[in-house]
């Protein structure tokens, strides 16, 4: 008996977990099977470069078919799995081809959230996630597209900066208070609105979508909220949230709750079954809880952390939540977990390009967000990892290197 | 072109590898230019975060497998 390990999805964590397996000393099958028809590639540049056509499509890819052949990982592209069948250790995929596995990974990604009301089946109304829905968007923004895009998180926010450049007139219904409210504090949401507004975008917010209208055709030509404002678009851009994709592991009995659960070894309720990355809702060994991050970071650690769980060592790996964005020449990164917080601090340089907020809880630094330059990830990192105790007058001060908090505590 | 103990090293933030031993034509950097000689002021081509928040890999030589 030797039945492969079988991946679903082909993303970067399902990739880079079948590489992990290999790089372990795998010397079973590998068998990993993907929906799209792309080699395994990395979608942050999709809301970015990819979409204003900086970024090629080659320079996507997270790995080449060559070093998946080298690497005996049998890729299926194409190949969309419908059943799961953990007594028997069956998958069925869409053709019907079923394929018997010793243990499978779920590394099935996420959907973009749809928006449900009166018109959301118009044509023009589009969701960012994979290279097509990329393309799409690419070919319908030309210069004096009316763009209305839906939702003032991170996806939103990057496709309104890339389609600015594109010369778009553009306008970002968000229905909460402010922008970026699930992701950043509000001094930051602020900094970051204020170059979309210098830039010519418009940003709206308490807006909540009521209808899309059209005159007779099948495309949109407008967005009315529930305030009974209206606005003219020819193209509108949904960026309204996640949803794991784990329909297919729920269907198969497993444990689900917004996602697949799994412990800090990206162990799912099935001994034999691994989930990773963005479908996958896991034990943070840092947090203490578990939460779904959709971040490349975690994804690609999850990755590395269940292919040795696979391997039957298990190795628990106490990783921060990283994330990052960028807008026209606005650069943010992000470590660490702000909600663990209770006390925000924010540090203005003279230069008015770069702005930090620390995320405080009773004199320790619990995540820190930079804007443009103001980073030192890897000093951040230890502040937040080694819980060395910091003090506000030093967070404030923007001539304090963060690296010099670390050595003054050690004298 | 051999290189004898080429190093992978690894964003901290967004995960991006540099690997020595492919360099980064694309940025300038040719292939075989050791970490030490990436220039300071070189940022992640992905997520802008500077050469000092980078990290060396452990199982460098099995990743460009």
């Amino acid at each position: 008996m030797n039945e492969p390990i079988v991946i679903i999805g082909a993303g970067q964590a399902g990739a880079e977990l079948a590489l992990a397996l290999r790089r372990g000393g795998c010397t079973q099958r590998i068998v990993m099977k993907g929906d799209e028809p792309y080699l395994p590639y990395r979608r942050p540049a999709l809301s970015k470069g990819f979409l204003s056509g900086k970024v090629p499509e080659s320079a996507l890819y997270h790995t080449t078919a060559e070093r998946l052949a080298d690497n005996d990982i049998e890729f299926m592209p194409g190949s969309r799995i419908v059943h799961v069948d953990p007594a028997r250790k069956l998958i069925t995929s869409a053709d019907q081809k079923v394929l018997r596995y010793s243990k499978l990974a779920f590394a099935t990604g996420g959907s973009p959230r749809q928006i449900e009301c009166p018109g959301a089946d118009l044509s023009n109304i589009n969701y960012l996630r994979t290279i097509d829905d990329a393309c799409l968007l690419r070919k319908t923004l030309t210069s004096g597209t009316k763009l209305v895009v839906i939702g003032g998180g991170f996806v939103g926010l990057e496709i309104a900066a890339t389609a600015k450049e594109q010369g778009a007139d553009i306008t970002v219904l968000e229905a909460g208070p402010r922008v970026l409210r699930r992701s950043t504090c509000a001094e930051i949401a602020a900094f970051i609105s204020e170059q979309h507004l210098s830039a010519g975008v418009k940003i709206a917010v308490n807006k909540q979508v009521r209808a899309f209208h059209s005159l007779g055709t099948k495309a949109v030509t407008a967005v009315e909220c529930a305030d009974g404002t209206v606005y003219p678009a020819d193209l509108v851009v949904v960026g309204i949230g996640l949803i794991a994709n784990d329909e297919l592991a729920a269907s198969a009995g497993l444990d689900v709750d917004r996602g697949i659960i799994v412990d800090e070894l990206g162990q799912t309720s099935d001994p034999d079954i691994v989930a990773v990355g963005d479908c996958a809702n896991s034990m943070n060994t840092f947090c203490g809880y578990r939460l779904r991050l959709e971040s490349v970071q975690g994804a690609m650690e999850q990755a590395r952390v269940a292919a040795m769980t696979m391997l039957g060592k298990g190795i628990v790996a106490r990783s921060i939540p990283t994330f990052w964005s960028d807008q026209y020449n606005l650069k943010l990164q992000m470590i660490g977990v702000p909600t663990d917080a209770d006390q925000i601090i924010t540090r203005s340089y003279p230069n008015r390009e770069s702005f930090a907020a620390f995320y405080v809880r009773n004199g320790i630094l619990k995540a820190a967000h930079f804007i443009n330059g103001a980073s030192d990830i890897m000093a951040a990192r230890r502040l937040i990892m080694e819980e060395i105790p910091v003090s506000n007058k030093d967070l404030i001060n923007p001539s304090m290197p963060l690296n010099s908090l670390l050595t003054e505590t050690a004298a | 072109m051999k290189m004898n103990n080429h190093k992978v090293w690894q964003c901290i933030l967004c995960d991006f590898l540099y690997d020595e031993y492919l360099g980064l034509p694309e940025h300038g950097i040719a292939p075989g230019t050791r970490w030490q000689d990436v220039p300071d002021d070189w940022e992640c081509p992905d997520c802008g975060v500077g050469k000092a928040d980078f990290e060396m890999q452990e199982l460098q030589t099995a990743i460009t497998a």
